[in-house]
């Protein structure tokens, strides 16, 4: 990467600091588990996605079901939901609300209107928490009269604490037969976490040696992220050294600790590395890549899963085996890896576009919905666009959309869409009889879009033709529109051209990495090789995966020494004093001693006699002077000599090297940076990305936010080209440009035509 | 390629010319490049009205740079035809990349064939602006003072049943064109009275007569008759009879028989064959004194000026500049030696006026246009006359296109090919507007969509400019002699019938046969053309679409744009078939002579009755009598002389005896006489012949007369006003016939009723 001068590098950092703002504080919300080793306190909210809000029941028969998930690892010895619950005061004696497990009640409570709120403990059979996911659910049974009644009467309604009801369970780990082909049940997405740390067990120097045991500490970290999908996944690299006392032949593994917080580990190394390591049974069996699960020595019910072969190759093999999809392991304890081929550089795990110009819903991460009811939560699509991707000549882009509605439906309901919450269209939904729509033309008019990630929602307002009423119950069951994955909607796909930085595009889809389905020609790099920052750099390439859902097996995994030539992406990840010399020259904000942060504060007025002419050849009639008054930005520059403390910062930008989009994860040492690399993977930290930089503490607040003025695009640019733009923003400078050019060829062809008459002797 | 464009000249110019010719296409595709840039709506709006208004500019000050005959006018013309070009352009590649798409097959085929009219225009459009880019006007060379050295001329004119004394007028001008006498002769060639016709039963009466009458006319005239054994090839092979059985000279003028030559025809076109050995052909305008059916139907002679002369007046001038324009058929001046290097007059398809000059320019010849009228012809008189001629034009030019077509011919340069592939390509209109007119229709009645656009004000940003600037630089180039949607009434006219006859070309190219356009009929009556028939449905195509949007804008509100759009080519088609139907109402024409205005050239005349002589001013003639002025009033009824000095014979003064049948008041003591010639002798009815057809200049300051460029906005109330007022006469003129014809049914029925026995058999009129 080439030197750039001081000075264009401020104005790089000035231009990406403009806008700069400050995201308002939010306190990390979530419900948590509270656990031990063997008691678990689990809100009801936990299994509601996290949420606080409390679960309403309403009406004369409301129900309501949670998945409760039960890990075959965990038996447990007892169980109880400990409830509390208010009712409506309305509610008559003949009301009930029960509490079912797997639909079956176990306790019916009684509902007193001059006792609102009340507490509950119920005990949970033992027989209806097997592993698997259950349903635990409330019904509700509510009237107000023992007469004629409005069943959608709204004080009919009772409501349950997310946060206060919890469930209260005493578990035992149980020790599973070692087998692959149970691997799911010990990297198990049911387990009742917050997190999921993994504990990835690497002698000395073992990442270090080679990129192949880099790469193949990837693979696995992708491979465990992929099985706890949404689950915040940590990785902590734990480096062993031999230890020269003598080996017990009964143990497996020696000098190998589970850390007490872990539950499980995974042990990566060639044969010759994990030597002092490994019994020899088990060494005698790395014959090629090899994959092996074993109970910890220390504890029966925690597992080492060993990764191996002979050559670093051979590790690696064996590490992206585990993260292909869809891999049956057999019933056996190991496996060695004999051959594994894998086609490189495809683009897309599936097409983009299903017709030219076409980008299905299903592709954009949208999943066929159903809502129900009067009051139904709209769905929501989120895309990428920018003002570059789209042609100038059309106002609008269009969607079409396939969709279902029940029957009944009043003449007025109607789908409407909305876009970054402004109304632009509406779909009628008037058939009585209900309808499947095919392809409904809904136009997008692009001056609505934003630059960057916009939402489209889809919102049914509807209503039956059955209005309900005394005595007449209010049916709403009929009230159902879906949405189908396969509507489409115009545009070119976002991997093909994209708009850098753009942090938010990076957060929601991993691109630009994430360009090549397979990660081909993208390199992570860490600024040193001590195990905070390998964590830090295998967390994010974890989340990378859970974001991207599909394996990165030709990912990169670099050291500060290795070349970047050639490479399509970079990501960097080291402490802000290991980072390589030629990422601190262009890194853009955040960079202590160099450049932290320019922020604007005011502006003041000068006089630009260059912009005023552009601007009077808009407005002819308007006093030259008054347009050639420019306001700048008045601004404040800051440089840090101390570090970034107890933040942390994800900072992209676009190199001017090959035009290659770097994102550097840094924080101001490696503690720091793994603690940080934590925080950013979680859902709070991470659904924040957007702009060009972020800046967090460890406690997960977001203080700075910063968006770019100038960007770059990156990939093959849709068949507009930018004079198209360029003309259209300055159409009448382009319309005299043209006149001149035509009337310059006009004088041209007088010239050559005249030549010919004279020539030819005709007369004139 | 370069030298074909560019023919041979010294190192330099070569050098500077290729050079500039290669900037100047670099410069045309980076023309092209932006025309095909996608902008925002607002940028396209910005550019094309900054484009049209320029073209507005230029077409304001047009007018005044020609009187001015300004050296900036031909700048000007470039300039606006690469402008409305671009423009065009623009249109073009936003209609191909955003206003097609498919919905379902029908739609589809209407999309593709409504494309496919609009670049068919497009294209005929751009050729035609090339063709026209230089036009040039010659000055005829100096002939020699020496008689002798003037190259020899054979005047042949063809018949075939025209009347004698439409033959006689010729004749007469023929005879006495001002060129020694000696070096030219006259051939009547009368297809009417061959050895064939003479032998068939059926015919042979009329055409002995046919025969002795025109022999004896050659006789008195001093013209030669000459006729051949059969009819065949029609017009083509009586000419080449001729050439071949009679004919010795030098030079061969071709006469149709109703073309009544100027005297000074060979003085203003030898001199060509002089300076150019590799000259075949002069070509003069065809110039008439009569009205075509539609002008004369919907009364717009008087006015405007007449179709043929946008032809005549300015593009074969371009022509000329390409060394590409062609022979017409006749008042034409061709060389016999490249005429019988190709056999003659070319007889393979039925225009074998054009393909005989196509195949000559093909050999390397050249021709040149002298655009002075120096004939006095006849239009058909009634509409069937005129699609006859016009479908055997057509005919022809689709037989040229599929038989000899211009690309193949061996020796023409690129811009010959260009020029006669737009001259060919023309005919080709019927196609076009055929879609044009259905095209509403297919949306309208049958919610075919067929366009696609977003907002109407993508229509105002691209389709208005390129609509505006293709009338603005039509009325740029051509505004003198074609007033703004004239051409498109005579091509939705000409379509209905042509289109038949085009397509019978398309699938049996050598099968038309060669149809003698009709000539100097009378036509007593009012009455509606037999070919009526389809205008009225296009009529009611039109009421029934209009209807059919009313609805539309009810019931799909939302379509507005569109809607109004198609509504909108609804009545302009429907201001066409009502011009149309104007044009069906053939007017009476009981002439037998039409009148020139001859108030131009003030000619010096007089009228003498006894000894009483009173200076008039000639108003108009004919080779029948003269409209005078006079300021004094004459009796009717009396024999007078009128003294007239002939400008034709350089102001020969002649005396020519006349009567008086009418005479009226004008104004400011002036009396209007109308004089009926009553010539005595050969020499008189020469004098008339020069006096009424023999000044060139006489001519020209008539076409002059009319020729005069109106705006837009003028020339479209001109038309729609002309319509309505038209077609209400047809339709007030169906009225009355079928009242009467019913008040007719109803008497005679009323009648026979009265009537108290049955008359056995009795039938009542229908």
């Amino acid at each position: 990467m080439s030197r750039l001068s001081l000075r264009h590098t401020l104005i790089a950092a000035f231009l990406t600091a403009i806008g700069t703002h400050t995201v308002l504080a939010q306190g990390n919300d979530a419900l948590r588990i509270v656990h031990d080793e063997s008691d678990y306190i689990i809100p009801l909210g936990w299994l509601n996605g996290g949420g606080r809000a409390p679960i309403e029941l309403r009406g004369a028969d409301a129900r309501y079901a949670m998945k409760l998930p039960i890990p075959q690892r965990l038996a447990i010895e007892e169980g109880k939901l400990e409830m509390v619950y208010t009712n409506s005061i309305s509610l008559i004696p003949r009301s009930q609300l029960a509490v079912t497990l797997n639909e079956r009640v176990l306790a019916q409570l009684p509902v007193k209107a001059d006792e609102p709120d009340h507490a509950a403990r119920i005990t949970l059979p033992l027989e209806g928490l097997r592993p698997g996911y259950r349903d635990l659910g409330f019904r509700a049974a509510q009237h107000y009269t023992l007469e004629c009644e409005d069943p959608s009467a709204p004080e009919l309604y009772s409501q349950v604490d997310a946060v206060q009801s919890v469930l209260r369970l005493k578990v035992k780990r149980r020790a599973l037969a070692p087998s692959l082909a149970r691997l799911g049940d010990v990297f198990d997405r049911k387990l009742w976490l917050d997190r999921y740390a993994l504990q990835l067990m690497v002698p000395t120097g073992g990442l270090e040696s080679h990129e192949d045991m880099r790469q193949a500490a990837a693979q696995i970290s992708q491979s465990i992220a992929n099985v706890f999908d949404y689950l915040p996944v940590s990785v902590q690299v734990h480096e062993l050294r031999a230890q020269g006392a003598t080996h017990d032949p009964h143990q497996r593994f020696y000098g190998v600790q589970l850390s007490d917080g872990a539950w499980d580990g995974i042990l990566l190394g060639t044969r010759d590395q994990l030597a002092p390591f490994l019994n020899e049974s088990i060494l005698a069996q790395i014959k090629e890549g090899y994959i092996g699960l074993f109970p910890s020595d220390q504890d029966a019910s925690r597992y080492i899963l060993v990764i191996s072969g002979t050559t670093p190759a051979e590790v690696r093999e064996a590490a992206t085996v585990l993260n292909l999809p869809g891999i049956a392991l057999p019933d056996r304890q190991d496996i060695s890896i004999s051959e594994l081929r894998l086609d490189q550089g495809f683009q897309r795990t599936q097409p983009a576009q299903i017709d030219k110009g076409w980008i299905s819903f299903a592709n954009l991460g949208f999943r066929t919905l159903t809502m129900k009811g009067m009051y139904a939560q709209p769905a929501r699509l989120e895309f990428w666009a920018f003002r570059e991707m789209l042609d100038p000549a059309r106002p609008f882009i269009e969607l079409q959309l396939n969709y279902a509605y029940g029957a009944g439906f009043d003449k007025k309901s109607a789908l409407n869409v909305m876009l970054n919450g402004n109304f632009v269209q509406a779909l009628p939904l008037q058939d009585l009889k209900g309808e499947q729509i095919f392809r409904a033309k809904v136009r997008i008019p692009t001056i609505a879009l934003r630059p960057g990630v916009n939402e489209l929602q889809f919102m049914p307002t509807v209503t039956g033709i059955d209005l309900g009423g005394a005595c007449q119950p209010l049916f709403t069951e009929n009230l159902l529109v879906s949405i189908f994955e396969d509507s489409r909607i115009e545009l070119p796909p976002i991997s093909d051209y994209m708009r850098l930085p753009d942090l938010g595009l990076f957060g929601k889809t991993g691109l630009p990495y994430t360009r090549l389905a397979d990660g081909l020609g993208i390199g992570v790099m860490v600024g040193d090789m001590k195990p905070e920052t390998l964590g830090s750099a295998l967390t994010l390439i974890a989340k990378l995966r859970q974001t991207h859902k599909g394996p990165l097996t030709s990912l990169r995994f670099l050291s500060s020494k290795d070349a970047t030539t050639g490479l399509d992406g970079l990501i960097v990840v080291g402490s802000a004093a290991a980072l390589p010399e030629a990422i601190r020259e262009e890194m853009t904000a955040f960079l202590p001693a160099q450049r932290w942060q320019t922020v604007g504060i005011g502006t003041r007025k000068s006089t630009d006699i260059k912009e005023g002419a552009k601007r009077w050849l808009d407005q002819p009639l308007a006093p030259f002077m008054q347009l050639a008054q420019v306001n700048d930005p008045a601004t404040g520059e800051l440089i840090l000599s101390e570090g970034l403390g107890r933040s942390a910062a994800l900072v992209q930008y676009v190199s001017k090297t090959g035009n290659t989009p770097v994102t550097v994860l840094t924080a101001a040492d490696p503690t720091h940076l793994l603690q940080g690399a934590s925080r950013l993977v979680e859902h709070t930290t991470w659904g924040m990305l957007d702009g060009s930089a972020l800046l967090w503490s460890m406690d997960g607040e977001a203080v700075a936010r910063a968006e770019s003025v100038h960007h770059e695009f990156v990939g093959e640019a849709p068949a507009i080209n930018p004079m198209s733009y360029l003309i259209s923003d300055r159409p009448w400078q382009a319309a005299l440009a043209v006149l001149i050019l035509i009337g310059l060829l006009a004088g041209l062809a007088w010239w050559l035509l005249r030549a010919r008459a004279r020539r030819l002797r005709m007369e004139d | 390629m370069l030298n074909r464009l560019l023919p041979s000249s010294t190192s330099l110019d070569k050098l500077l010319d290729r050079r500039g010719l290669l900037f100047w296409i670099a410069g045309l595709f980076t023309l092209l490049w932006l025309a095909h840039l996608p902008l925002t709506r607002d940028a396209q709006t910005v550019m094309a009205a900054t484009l049209v208004i320029t073209l507005f500019v230029i077409m304001l000050s047009m007018d005044r740079l020609e009187i001015a005959q300004a050296r900036q006018i031909k700048y000007l013309r470039l300039l606006a035809i690469l402008l409305a070009a671009f423009v065009s352009l623009r249109y073009f590649s936003w209609r191909i990349n955003y206003t097609i798409s498919y919905h379902d097959p029908l739609s589809l085929i209407g999309a593709f064939l409504l494309l496919g009219a609009e670049i068919y225009g497009l294209g005929i459009y751009l050729i035609g602006a090339y063709v026209n880019s230089w036009p040039i006007n010659r000055n005829p060379p100096p002939l020699p003072e020496d008689a002798d050295q003037l190259p020899t001329v054979d005047i042949l004119i063809p018949s075939y049943n025209e009347a004698p004394e439409l033959l006689e007028l010729t004749l007469l001008a023929a005879t006495q064109i001002d060129y020694p006498r000696h070096r030219f002769k006259v051939y009547l060639c009368d297809d009417g009275g061959t050895v064939q016709r003479r032998n068939t039963p059926a015919l042979s009466t009329a055409a002995w007569k046919r025969h002795h009458t025109l022999k004896a006319l050659c006789e008195k005239v001093g013209a030669i008759y000459v006729t051949r054994e059969r009819n065949e090839h029609a017009k083509a092979g009586n000419l080449n009879a001729a050439l071949r059985d009679h004919c010795d000279s030098e030079l061969v003028l071709i006469l149709d028989a109703d073309h009544i030559p100027t005297v000074d025809i060979l003085r203003n076109t030898v001199g060509f064959f002089l300076r150019d050995p590799k000259l075949f052909l002069v070509q003069t305008p065809h110039y008439f004194i009569n009205p075509d059916p539609l002008e004369r139907n919907l009364r717009t002679y008087e006015q405007m000026p007449s179709e043929n002369e946008m032809f005549y007046t300015v593009i074969q001038h371009g022509l000329d500049f390409w060394n590409a324009s062609f022979f017409c058929g006749s008042a034409a001046l061709l060389r016999r030696e490249y005429l019988d290097k190709i056999g003659g007059i070319a007889g393979e398809t039925i225009t074998e006026d054009a393909e005989t000059a196509m195949t000559l320019h093909g050999l390397g010849y050249n021709s040149v246009y002298y655009g002075k009228p120096m004939i006095a012809g006849l239009q058909p008189e009634t509409f069937s006359g005129f699609i006859v001629q016009r479908s055997r034009w057509a005919q022809g030019m689709v037989q040229i296109f599929l038989l000899k077509n211009p690309w193949t011919q061996p020796k023409m340069n690129i811009a010959q090919r260009v020029a006669y592939t737009s001259s060919v390509f023309f005919w080709f209109f019927p196609f076009a507007r055929m879609v044009f007119f259905i095209a509403p229709a297919l949306y309208l009645l049958f919610s075919l969509k067929i366009v696609d656009a977003f907002l109407p004000w993508d229509l105002v940003a691209y389709a208005l400019p390129h609509v505006l600037a293709a009338m603005i630089l039509s009325n740029i180039l051509y505004g003198r002699t074609r007033w703004p949607l004239i051409s498109e009434l005579y091509e939705t006219i000409q379509s209905v019938h042509a289109l038949p006859a085009i397509i019978n070309v398309l699938r049996h190219p050598r099968s038309p046969a060669f149809a003698v356009t009709p000539k100097g009929e009378r036509l007593e009556d009012n009455f509606i053309s037999q070919l009526a028939l389809p205008f009225y449905l296009m009529l009611l195509l039109d009421i029934v679409c209009l209807i059919a949007g009313a609805i539309r804008l009810v019931v799909v509100p939302e379509d507005i744009g569109v809607i109004t759009l198609t509504m909108v080519l609804t009545v302009v088609n429907m201001i066409f078939s009502m011009a149309a139907i104007g044009v069906m109402l053939e007017k009476s024409q009981k002439r037998a002579a039409y009148r020139i205005p001859a108030q131009l050239s003030d000619i010096a005349a007089s009228v003498r009755l006894d000894t009483q002589r009173a200076p008039v001013r000639i108003v108009d003639l004919s080779h029948a009598g003269a409209g005078l002025l006079s300021t004094q009033n004459l009796p009717k009824g009396e024999t007078v002389l009128l003294s007239v000095a002939i400008p034709a014979w350089k102001g020969r003064q002649v005396d020519i005896p006349a009567r008086i049948v009418r005479h009226k008041y004008a104004r400011n003591h002036r009396w209007e006489l109308g004089l009926l010639f009553e010539p005595e002798n050969i020499d008189q009815q020469r004098a008339i012949v020069a006096l009424v057809y023999g000044d060139s200049d006489l001519h020209q300051a008539n076409q002059n007369r009319r020729q005069r460029r109106i705006g837009l906005g003028e020339g479209f109330v001109f038309l729609m006003k002309t319509a309505i007022t038209r077609s209400g006469e047809n339709f007030l003129f169906l009225t009355r016939v079928f009242l009467t014809r019913v008040f007719l049914h109803r008497l005679t029925q009323r009648a026979l009723s009265l009537i108290p026995f049955k008359i056995k058999n009795a039938r009542t009129p229908s």
